[in-house]
């Protein structure tokens, strides 16, 4: 059953994809509400299969990859479609979209592993850590995201490409401030993570191990690269094409902390790759 | 439906016989008025805008009053009148009149095709025609008729896509680049009467300040004077460049104006804040190196002829489309009169067929020998006198049904008010019903 439900909300995210990326190249109001209605159809779907294996597992299943990537892109979609109404993010999706396919597609052919093996403490901390740890990734992949939407918005205005991607994508401004937002958020977001990680390692008896772990060494230089994102917007108030750049290339540190070294190297995460092969906080 | 408009537009006369012809919006409930005091009980919208002065009349035999309507519509306060326009109005009745309303609304019978601005100005010109008391059951439903097809033509169709004048692509640009203009302050350097149209445009959207730099400060003054901003001499451009969020240059000078190594200091100044700067000067004003420089984007008049050309060209393509919206619009409002009228026309028939009936049975029963019937057989006298008349009238009834489905409604209805003997007073109260007005009117005629 969970197997069949995660294969059909992958082919709505598919399907969804498909036609956000047939409104950024020719805009239209119903093929925009297809595809959020499409969207919010297929989180609700993964939702739901990691609903049956919260039952099955007895604990919260995010110890594999099938689990670690489905949150990622639950949380993705649920900060888009909770942003989509306030701000001004049409065509966003035209990216995110794809984006968040090609992730889950990624995770499913590890849907049948076991959930994973929790490690010794599922108390609160860990909960914290965990919930807070992909809310950073989601939030912070978005806000690359939104700064990729920037670049193409100034390559547009720069070269005079005056398409269908120009006319549906926001301004240059609206996308400045809802990636400053978003990164905030997201530092935001990976303190509370960190905090809680550092508290659980000396609950559960890991001591200073994870100081020397690799996977806390590339989420600390992911969160220093976020402090000096946060800094430039708050007191250099930097904007522009620079920052956006910067932005993305931040999304390649976060992906790495996040999926590249649990499959690179041991660490204290390595219940993460039990059997499996990847992921987690 | 009875309903028809009359006016003068750009397809009939020049821009000066238009001045003329035109009201302003604040004498606009007060012409109604004086056209209402001259025919009772009409239902009555004004639209004047630049391009036309068209007056909406329902309830008022158009054919027949049209030289009094264009009078009343050319008399101005203290009874002074306009004359020699009467020979530009034109006159559309019934569903011309409607597909003529959901064309101009929908913006397709415009100067520039596809500008949404009219469809403010036919609502408003509803919401003045409101406040006069002037609209009624008629044109009310019928207006809104139009906003309804104009909003499918806009969303539906490419019609509206991309600005086609300078100005307004002056404005596009910068809400391509800016979040919000209310916030931002824009630079005129060169008085000149393009820049002063961008300008207008970017004022609308609310700018909040205005910076004018010209050789002349007098001039600059002047300009500054009309639109609430503030002279600068010409001397301090490069001082301001920093400050301003959007340029927009228009002298005449020979030579470059606005220097890249000024643009490079003022955005290093802005921290990669974009600036926009658009150069309608020819020849150029501003250095084209300035467009190599990161977070500025500058646009020239060759550049904004352009896109316009270009999207006039789009919209044009997307015309067709757009009329077959408005005749499928126009259909729909027919169908919609049409259903109501066809229903008080069967409601009428059968109201005729039962007083009839009646009638006869109350004279039959009256008679000696059958006065003396007991109740329950006058009963069933009366109810198959009544099945007579429903089996006699069943046909007809079927047969106006068929017509209204297959577009015959309006000969088969004078058909069967000239079968009953329906009195013009009949007809209107009928139409004036159907059309859901309440006001009665001698002109009227039924559907």
């Amino acid at each position: 059953m969970e197997t069949i439900l995660a294969i059909i909300g992958l082919v709505v995210y598919a399907v969804a994809s498909l036609f956000a990326l047939v409104s950024l190249l020719k805009p239209g109001i119903r093929r925009e509400r297809i595809e959020l209605s499409l969207m919010a159809g297929g989180a609700l779907i993964f939702l739901a299969v990691m609903v049956m294996r919260v039952v099955k597992a007895g604990c919260l299943p995010a110890f594999s990859r099938f689990d670690g990537l489905t949150w990622y892109a639950l949380a993705l979609s649920g900060t888009y479609l909770l942003m989509k109404p306030r701000r001004f993010a049409r065509g966003i999706s035209g990216l995110l979209l794809p984006f968040v396919t090609v992730i889950l597609l990624w995770g499913l052919p590890a849907h049948g592993v076991p959930a994973g093996v929790p490690p010794p403490n599922q108390g609160f901390l860990l909960i914290v850590h965990v919930i807070m740890g992909y809310a950073a990734y989601a939030v912070f992949s978005l806000a690359s995201i939104n700064a990729a939407a920037y670049l193409i918005q100034d390559y547009n205005l720069k070269n005079k490409q005056f398409g269908a991607v120009w006319e549906q994508l926001p301004s240059l401004e609206t996308l400045d401030h809802v990636m400053s937002r978003l990164v905030g958020l997201a530092f935001l977001f990976l303190t509370v993570a960190s905090i809680g990680g550092i508290m659980l390692a000396y609950q559960s008896g890991v001591g200073d191990k994870w100081l020397t772990d690799p996977k806390v060494a590339a989420v600390t230089a992911a969160w220093i690269f976020f402090a000096v994102l946060v800094h430039m917007r708050a007191s250099s108030d930097r904007h522009g094409r620079g920052v956006a750049m910067l932005t993305v290339i931040g999304l390649v540190l976060v992906l790495f902390a996040f999926v590249g070294v649990p499959l690179l190297v041991e660490s204290i995460h390595s219940f993460l790759r039990v059997r499996t092969g990847v992921v987690g906080t | 439906m009875m309903v028809s408009v009359i006016g003068i537009s750009f397809h009939t006369a020049s821009v000066e016989l238009r001045e003329q012809a035109s009201v302003r919006a604040g004498q606009i409930p007060a012409t109604l008025q004086r056209i209402l005091s001259e025919f009772p009980g009409a239902e009555l919208v004004l639209l004047s805008t630049c391009n036309r002065t068209e007056l909406y009349v329902a309830g008022v035999d158009v054919a027949l009053h049209k030289d009094r309507l264009i009078q009343a519509l050319l008399t101005r306060d203290a009874n002074e009148h306009v004359a020699g326009l009467e020979q530009f109005f034109y006159v559309k009745h019934d569903l011309q009149a409607a597909e003529h309303l959901f064309a101009v609304a929908a913006s397709l019978d415009a100067l520039v095709v596809g500008e949404t601005e009219i469809l403010g100005q036919v609502k408003q010109a509803l919401v003045l025609a409101e406040e006069a008391g002037t609209t009624g059951k008629v044109l009310h439903p019928l207006f809104q008729h139009a906003f309804k097809t104009a909003k499918r033509v806009h969303t539906e169709t490419d019609i509206c896509r991309g600005r086609v004048s300078i100005s307004s692509l002056a404005v596009e640009f910068a809400e391509k680049i800016f979040e919000d203009l209310r916030s931002k302050t824009v630079m005129i350097v060169g008085a000149g009467e393009m820049a002063e149209l961008a300008l207008k445009s970017l004022m609308d959207r609310g700018t909040r300040e205005v910076l004018v730099l010209n050789r002349s400060l007098e001039r600059g003054e002047n300009l500054a004077n009309r639109c609430g901003g503030r002279a600068l001499p010409f001397e301090l451009l490069d001082d301001y460049l920093a400050k301003a969020d959007i340029v927009i240059s228009s002298t005449s000078a020979p030579h470059l104006v606005i220097q890249a190594e000024s643009v490079q200091r003022a955005s290093e100044t802005r921290r990669g804040r974009p600036m926009l700067l658009i150069d309608i000067a020819v020849p150029r004003d501003i250095d084209p190196a300035a467009s190599l420089i990161k977070n500025v984007y500058v646009y020239t008049i060759d550049d904004l002829e352009r896109v316009a050309a270009e999207n006039l060209s789009k919209r044009q393509e997307a015309v067709e489309q757009a009329w077959h919206l408005v005749r499928q619009g126009t259909s729909e409002l027919a169908l919609q009169f049409e259903s109501s009228g066809l229903r008080l026309l069967l409601r009428r028939v059968d109201e005729h067929g039962r007083q009839i009936c009646e009638a006869a049975l109350q004279r039959a029963l009256a008679k000696e020998k059958l006065s003396a019937l007991p109740e329950p057989s006058r009963e069933e006298i009366r109810v198959m006198a009544q099945k007579i008349v429903n089996k006699m009238l069943a046909e007809p009834r079927e047969a106006l049904k068929r017509a209204s489905r297959n577009g015959e409604w309006e000969q088969y209805a004078r058909v069967v008010n000239d079968l009953f003997g329906f009195k013009p007073e009949e007809e209107g109260a009928q139409k004036g019903e159907a059309s859901g007005s309440t006001q009665e009117n001698p002109d009227r005629k039924i559907l």
